[in-house]
């Protein structure tokens, strides 16, 4: 039985924030889950597959955030509890379901978990999605804890329910990685089909009913603002004149830095749990009570503004900072030591940092750059497709493990900016230069969001030659299944698109499909896509190697070595290559064969042939 | 009463699982216990890093706050000195003696410190380590694998405050069946090192 399945109400586990909200949903009876996996948000859908395949309930991984939250749309509007999970970004792509679908509201509870990322550990960006909650008028919830996670998820379902609206939980990589006690709450009975009741008029968002949509969900507002001013999650905790006001993680920084300056009968905090609406009753309370303020949030002064607006619509005068105080800035997520020294500069408290230690000796550390993997496929595919096309050609590349072709000394990257990007801006790129385009895209994300600019590609008549790295699986957030496959983790079936097919679907004349272990075959499918006058696709189709592994499907793995007396030190094979399986040994090149799994490639741009395989 | 443990290497080697084991361990000792990890792009080489908090009084911050770190395990070289400047006053270390190379050491681009360099660079920052050729000893009892349970076998024997056969039975129950054994075999390894 999975161990979120627990029917041991009161029982303590020890559980990954990700995991609470996973066990959270199944305490608040959800049925329906879908998700676009990203980092850090994709251990929760982890848990849902695993326990789709023992409950009743539905999982599934949609083709992208917008797909998902469309899909779980209609469930909750048919009365099912859903959840859909997300990273921030994939917000942005759900964003057009999400403005409409709050008019239209929800019949069963709906969360939708959105992962922010401060300090981008595996992002594009660090967009704030508070302001998704002020731009669609939906109520947000902001956990601080493990137990919060699990605990605000049921409540989330709840207050969708009362209010008829989707909620959003917003996190932050530090809480959907943090791993701490829960007390597990009971597991309710799930309802795994409704019957959904015909309104066009309600839910037919036509502008003659739109207009009355919008009327409605500033009504269901109010009665948020409500909820939100009576939350157990919007607090304020001690009496002191100094006021202290924070959300998410930073409320544990904060917390703990009280006590350690022993400042807490100064001290009054306003914890900002049901975030939006933002609790104004009660913050003017609090602003009454204290005579200045610090905001400690991470990203955007969201909340400090909001207070500065309470303030000023209730004829408060004191001062309310946040950014600029010590190193309180809108950049990257916040940590202890920040926010203990913040709070003293601000409030004067005489306080050293504790004594560091001497550091002067150490020596330079070299960085560790993520690196693709040995015997990974891509590596083989940027090689060939480097000596097909040279340096010069622009590589619009895209989200992925790929996107690691931007350090040397593959450098294949010129431009990224989202899912999907690589194709529109080679588009782009053909049109505006006279430079050779070539881009790289992988499976996953190709379905998730390239295939509009594919065919865009082919009905405008641009010519580039579009890459799909084909690896079998979403590789980057940990080997989720895509339209591509026909498996999913645990074997369960899926039906599987053709990304021949379904190029040549989009109008895609002059296709290739190459193994990318074979170098000088695909080379050459590389040359002839690129005398193409049009658009060309390559499908480089190779197993992830950490997939095959994990799935039983690795060929024997036959490590190489390099038999030094052939070996002549052109270091082709390192220099160009760069796998973490080979190294420099003095002045010679050796492979490590713990790490190498036999892929060949070496061998093969080796000018003297000089890599071979150890013998058994 | 705290101990705030720091847990630093490379993906792939049983960072995770060894701050769990101290986490469970800890909650089954009745203390609390509170943790996070940054993994980032670690299964593609990036490094790992997990705190893991416990204490008798609450704790709020997942993140060990600078300087306030009592155990530093370093599974790797050069990801135990990128973390040092962390430990606290009274804090100690325990190395292990295996370098992961990156990428760019690899290439000759960066340069790798000497692993006397690392001992020395280390001891200066902080009067009290151990070192143990962990790995090493892992690769001999059969799997490199097992690199993870050696370190903690130290960790049980340097610090009172983990019990040895309770740290034992919490490695035996959270094994996956297959490698239950071996992971025994490597926590005594470490366990009688010192």
């Amino acid at each position: 039985m999975h161990k979120l399945l627990s029917q041991d109400s009161g029982k303590e586990m020890v559980l990954l924030g990700n995991e609470a909200i996973a066990r959270g949903a199944l305490e608040a009876g959800v049925s329906f889950a879908t998700c676009y996996p990203g980092t850090p948000s994709s251990e929760i859908p982890e848990q849902f597959f695993a326990i789709s395949r023992e409950t009743d309930l539905y999982f599934e991984y949609s083709t992208n955030e917008k797909v998902a939250l469309e899909v779980g749309a209609a469930a909750a509007i048919s009365g099912l509890r859903t959840m859909v999970t997300m990273k921030h970004v994939g917000l942005n792509v759900a964003a057009d379901p999400l403005m409409t679908l709050a008019y239209v509201g929800v019949k069963g509870g709906m969360v939708i978990i959105n992962a922010d990322d401060p300090s981008l550990f595996s992002s594009q960006n660090e967009q704030d999605n508070r302001y998704y909650a002020r731009l669609s008028t939906l109520p947000m919830l902001e956990p601080t804890s493990t137990q919060e996670m699990k605990d605000m998820t049921v409540a989330a379902i709840a207050i969708s329910e009362e209010l008829e609206l989707p909620v959003i939980i917003r996190t932050t990589t530090r809480l959907n990685h943090i791993r701490g006690h829960v007390t597990l709450g009971e597991l309710r009975p799930v309802k795994a089909k409704d019957t959904f009741q015909k309104n066009p008029f309600h839910f037919v968002c036509v502008p003659a009913v739109s207009r009355n949509l919008h009327k409605l969900l500033l009504e269901k507002y109010d009665r948020a603002l409500e909820e939100s001013e009576n939350s157990q999650y919007n607090q304020i905790i001690g009496d002191g004149k100094w006021g202290i006001v924070a959300n998410g993680v930073s409320f544990n920084y904060v917390s703990d830095a009280v006590s350690d300056l022993g400042i807490s009968d100064k001290v009054s905090t306003l914890r900002v749990g049901f975030s939006w609406p933002i609790p104004k009753g009660l913050c003017a309370r609090f602003l009454r009570h204290v005579d200045k303020v610090l905001v400690v949030e991470e990203l955007e002064p969201v909340n400090e503004n909001d207070l500065k607006a309470i303030a000023q619509e209730n004829g408060i005068t004191i001062p309310i900072k946040g950014k600029g105080v010590g190193g309180l800035s809108r950049l990257f997520e916040y940590d202890p030591g920040m926010v203990r020294k913040a709070i003293a500069e601000y409030f004067g408290i005489d306080y050293q940092a504790p004594e560091g230690l001497d550091l002067s000796d150490l020596p330079e550390l070299p960085g560790r750059p993520p690196n693709l993997c040995a015997g990974c496929p891509h590596r083989a595919t940027f090689y060939a497709v480097k000596e097909a096309y040279g340096a010069d050609a622009i590589n619009p590349t895209d989200i992925g493990c790929y996107t690691l072709g931007l350090l040397p000394p593959i450098s294949m990257a010129d431009m990224v900016i989202c899912m999907g990007s690589s194709v529109s801006s080679s588009c782009g790129f053909s049109r505006a230069t006279d430079q050779a385009v070539v881009s790289f895209i992988g499976d996953s994300t190709f379905f998730h969001s390239g295939i509009t600019g594919l065919i865009n590609a082919v009905h405008n008549n641009h010519k580039f030659t579009l890459v799909i790295l084909d690896n079998g699986t979403t590789a980057m957030t940990g080997h989720q299944p895509h339209p591509g496959v026909d498996t999913g983790p645990m074997g369960v079936e899926l039906t599987q698109i053709s990304l021949e097919e379904l190029v040549r679907g989009c109008g895609v004349k002059d296709v290739h499909v190459v193994s990318p272990f074979k170098l000088k075959k695909t080379i050459e499918s590389v040359r002839a896509a690129k005398e193409f006058d049009g658009v060309s696709v390559i499908i480089s189709k190779e197993f992830c190697p950490l997939f095959a592994r994990a799935t039983g499907q690795q060929k024997k793995v036959r490590p190489f070595h390099i038999d030094q007396n052939r070996c002549k030190n052109h270091r082709v094979c390192i220099n160009k290559l760069a796998c973490p399986a080979m190294y420099l040994e003095g002045e010679r090149v050796e492979i490590n064969r713990d790490l190498c799994i036999g892929c060949t490639v070496c061998a093969q741009v080796c000018p003297e042939n000089a890599i071979l395989p150890l013998k058994e | 009463m705290k101990k705030d443990v720091l847990i630093a290497g490379v993906g792939g080697q049983g960072n995770i699982f060894a701050s769990n084991v101290l986490s469970q361990y800890a909650i089954a000792a009745g203390f609390n216990v509170l943790g996070t990890e940054t993994i980032g792009a670690a299964q593609r080489g990036g490094s790992v890093v997990s705190h893991v908090r416990i204490s008798d009084k609450p704790i709020f911050s997942p993140l060990i706050p600078a300087g306030s770190v009592d155990i530093l395990l370093g599974i790797e070289t050069l990801e135990l000195l990128r973390h040092i400047r962390l430990l606290g006053k009274d804090g100690y270390y325990i190395l292990n003696l295996f370098s992961v190379p990156t990428v760019y050491t690899n290439l000759g681009i960066d340069r790798y410190p000497r692993q006397e360099e690392i001992i020395q660079a280390a001891r200066k920052v902080c009067e009290r380590g151990y070192e143990i050729r962990a790995t090493h000893k892992a690769a001999q009892l059969g799997s490199i694998q097992m690199t993870n349970m050696v370190m903690l076998g130290v960790l049980v024997k340097v610090d009172d405050f983990f019990d040895y056969d309770e740290v034992k039975k919490i490695v035996e129950k959270l094994s996956p069946e297959m490698f239950s054994e071996k992971n025994l075999l490597g926590f005594d390894a470490g366990y009688e090192h010192f």
